[in-house]
């Protein structure tokens, strides 16, 4: 079911409806359940092709049951294993593509499945949390239609608290809210990333395939420029997708994690995964890096092994953060980039105040001129490193990287890094004092003003889809 | 609920009367098919419709008015060297429609055909003469001609723009109008804010997309006129052409298929056709096989019509040393008009003149 569809939006219509016309906990569970089924049913070709998602749900709520109240480190850690292996065999990884299953089978969702059950296994473990979910309720947690495809991660415990509250009757200022957030999301989504999508078409086209004769400059000048429209076509994308789910969540009243925090605006690769896909990178810190930085610091104690245990553990999780993004070997780079990321922040991060002293190294992070090359940096090697999600093969990957060479890649760090810090130094301050005089006006004619802006944007998607001739698909549901 | 449905509806509401004001724009601003009295495909850009296809889609009321018309059919070579204006000149018996197409191929050449046939149906008992505009270049596999995004099927752009906005279905080859055809200028009327709205957005674009992405020729006539083809040139438009086939060596037969299909589609009841067979430099005939199977095949075709007075076959030889053209294909402004006047003279002499042979047959 395509976001930008009016299947999608008869859907939600239908449900939303559902939902709010009764007052009945019970009554609302079950709307969440049907719609989530009938929603997950839309990504299937036919009942065998949803055979190893049930089974695959089944499995994990059986490890969940067969757990007792304080199960042993060997139980947890098998069951641990088992949703991962299987979760790798139904993805088809590289490595295991030779014993396949005989027939075509839906993967979409998997990932946030494996995480939510995962999650469930290790926190009933520690006893984080109070008894195992009934079958509904897990079925809900782990399927519901609002963070099926691709998050926001819920913890269990924030989940329950929704689901099970008593329902309230929703408010005017509630459903305006909740729209206007649609709204934006569906600006993001089917405006803004469709744009940056075109550019990324019309320029990408121009350096790959047959144009091999190009002059190295311009390969390099391409590449950039398309690689950086890739990130705010992904950016946009996905960020305008959580937006819509989101919003969709306000008007079912139940509240859903954020899952961006302007990301961009980090100034350093470490603080940009606390602001990117939040959720997801919440989860990777409690149920891999913590567990790790434990682990290893139990067996090696002495406090001068804390730096290369801290950087074991970013490296750890920061490439399996990056190999969980997809099933090729392509993958595996992108993992590997993510983790030299994580580890040469955190070296700089160790090695900066002593070179410097930290009253030193403090007043170096407070200049203007090294936080916006800091930002520059991190938005050119996040958009570097996103190269393999758009070139699927390995050996396009590295064909690619062979045509650019080491110096095209450091022209085009450098470009990227200079141009976002030159266009964010511009554009923060105007975007603010832009919010600041708007937000008055929007404070006053709240109401009018949202229905305004919602009509506004359904006509501009409608425009901008019938232009394009597409309709925006959401690009993250494939990792 | 209520207050859910209570906000939704004032948002829909809004939305509608927004839409009804751009509708209301674009019913000014845009040409009117009903008030047309001639459809030439190479004003589109100037129109609120910007491209031959959406033109064509929307212009289509403007092929329905009664009296004898000379439509021509081809690519951008058509559209250059068969202008109505030059051809109007000699022909005046007849309204020029020119339904020409850049870069189609004979699977878009039929779809035009048929937007010609269906249109012509409404004023009845038709004596049309059809010019079909004919060079090698057209009979590339749909496969590889229209590919890429969106194309799973391998829609042309014709294709594209009736399944654009969900006024048209598809009815046997072609589309009809969704509604019916007593519905179909008001359904048109009511999609039309889309066609100014991507008017909007190219004007705002233009210059931009031109220097990022789209290198149109865009040389004056008298540069046109200057211009001499260099190897290079020639080189890379061998390239070009052969991509754009989806070939080195060979056509799509079913494209020549198609094209006696769409021949005797259009030749009949008392309708005439006249298959020209355009001049291109004659180094193609070197650089690649297809001209020559492309001539033979044409030959064949017309010896299998020849006894078919509703079907005349034009040759224009004479006109493919390489300095009459600008580029790979297109004829320099002034061969053009002579094309066009020599092409003249065969039409008139099927419109207009009961004279059966002119010097030009084959």
């Amino acid at each position: 079911m395509n976001f930008v569809s009016l299947h999608f939006i008869a859907f939600t219509l239908v449900t939303v409806l559902a939902y709010q016309a009764t007052r009945s906990v019970t009554a609302r569970q079950w709307v969440l359940l049907i719609a989530s089924a009938y929603f997950i049913s839309t990504y299937m070709l036919d009942i065998k092709s949803a055979l190893p998602l049930v089974a695959f749900l089944g499995l994990g709520y059986v490890l969940i049951v067969g757990m007792s109240a304080t199960p042993s480190r060997v139980y947890v850690a098998a069951a641990v294993c088992l949703m991962i292996g299987s979760f790798l065999y139904l993805k088809q990884f590289f490595f295991l593509t030779a014993v396949g299953l005989p027939f075509i089978y839906a993967t979409v969702g998997l990932s946030y499945v494996l995480f939510r059950i995962i999650s469930l296994i290790v926190d009933l473990s520690n006893q984080d949390i109070d008894g195992k979910p009934s079958p509904a309720a897990y079925l809900a947690y782990t399927c519901g239609f609002t963070t099926f495809l691709s998050g926001p991660v819920q913890t269990w415990t924030s989940f329950k608290s929704e689901y099970e509250k008593p329902p309230a009757p929703i408010t005017e200022g509630e459903v305006l809210r909740a729209l206007s957030r649609i709204a934006t999301g569906y600006f993001k989504l089917a405006i803004v990333a469709a744009a940056f999508d075109y550019l990324f078409q019309n320029f990408s086209v121009q350096f790959g395939g047959s144009a091999h004769g190009l002059p190295w400059f311009k390969t390099v000048s391409l590449y950039t420029v398309s690689a950086a429209a890739y990130t705010g076509y992904l950016y946009y994308n996905f960020s305008g997708y959580m937006d819509i789910v989101i919003g969709i969540g306000g008007l079912l009243q139940f509240k859903l994690p954020e899952n961006f925090n302007r990301p961009f605006s980090a100034k350093s690769f470490l603080e940009f995964w606390q602001r990117w896909h939040m959720t997801m990178s919440q989860w990777f810190k409690t149920y891999l890096f913590t567990p790790i930085m434990l682990t290893t610091m139990q067996r090696l104690p002495d406090p001068k092994h804390s730096a290369a245990i801290g950087l074991f553990a970013f490296f750890i999780t920061f490439l399996v953060m990056g190999i969980w993004h997809g099933s090729t070997a392509v993958f595996v780079v992108y993992g590997v980039l993510m983790a030299f990321g994580a580890c040469a922040n955190k070296l700089w991060q160790i090695a900066m105040p002593r070179a410097l002293g930290k009253p030193g190294y403090k007043s170096l992070q407070k200049r203007p001129v090294y936080i916006q090359l800091c930002k520059g940096l991190t938005f050119a090697f996040f958009t570097l490193a996103l190269t393999c999600l758009w070139t699927p093969e390995i050996g396009q990957l590295f064909g690619l990287a062979g045509r650019l060479g080491l110096s095209g890649l450091l022209v085009s760090l450098g470009a990227l890094t200079l141009c976002f810090a030159a266009v964010d130094t511009v554009l923060a301050p105007v975007a603010a004092m832009e919010f600041n005089a708007l937000s008055g006006l929007e404070t006053r004619y709240r109401d009018a003003w949202t229905v305004s802006r919602c009509a506004g944007v359904i006509l501009a998607v409608v425009f901008v889809s019938a232009i394009l001739n597409k309709a925006p698909e959401f690009v993250y549901k494939a990792f | 609920m209520i207050v859910v449905i209570r906000v939704l509806s004032r948002v829909i509401l809004l939305t509608a009367a927004l839409y009804a004001g751009v509708v209301g724009i674009a019913a000014f601003l845009a040409p009117r098919g009903s008030e047309a009295r001639a459809v030439d495909t190479r004003t589109a850009p100037s129109t609120v419709y910007a491209t031959a296809t959406k033109y064509l889609m929307f212009m289509q009321p403007a092929l329905r008015e009664k009296g004898r018309r000379v439509i021509i059919l081809g690519a951008s070579n058509a559209d250059l060297e068969l202008r109505p204006d030059v051809i109007g000149r000699t022909v005046r018996c007849a309204t020029i429609d020119n339904l020409s197409i850049g870069n189609e191929n004979i699977t878009e050449l039929y779809q035009t055909a048929q937007i010609a046939v269906k249109n012509r149906q409404f004023s009845g008992d038709t004596s049309d003469v059809y010019v079909l505009g004919l060079w090698f270049g057209l009979f590339g596999d749909s496969k590889a001609r229209w590919n890429g995004p969106g194309r799973q099927n391998n829609e042309s752009d014709l294709d594209i723009e009736f399944q654009r906005y969900g006024n048209y279905r598809k009815a046997g080859d072609f589309y009809e109008s969704r509604f019916g055809p007593e519905y179909e200028s008001v359904v048109n009327g009511l999609v039309s804010p889309f066609a100014l709205i991507e008017k909007v957005f190219r004007e705002a674009t233009y210059r931009a997309r031109n220097f990022f992405f789209i290198r149109p020729d865009s040389r004056t006539d008298a540069e046109r006129e200057a211009a001499v083809v260099s190897e290079a040139e020639r080189a890379a438009a061998v390239a070009y052409w052969q991509q754009q086939l989806g070939s080195r060596e060979h056509l799509a037969p079913a494209q020549f298929e198609l094209l006696a299909k769409t021949i005797k589609m259009l030749s009949r009841g008392r309708n005439k056709v006249i298959v020209v067979d355009l001049p291109v430099p004659n180094w193609w005939d070197a650089a690649v096989p297809m001209n020559r199977e492309y001539k033979d095949r044409l030959a064949a075709l017309e010896t299998a019509l020849a006894g078919d007075d509703a079907v005349r076959f034009v040759g224009l030889s004479q006109y493919q040393k390489p300095e009459n053209f600008s580029d790979e294909v297109h004829a320099k402004p002034s061969v053009a008009t002579m094309i066009g006047q020599d092409v003249a003279k065969a039409i008139n002499a099927s419109a207009c003149e009961s004279t059966q042979q002119t010097s030009l047959t084959r």
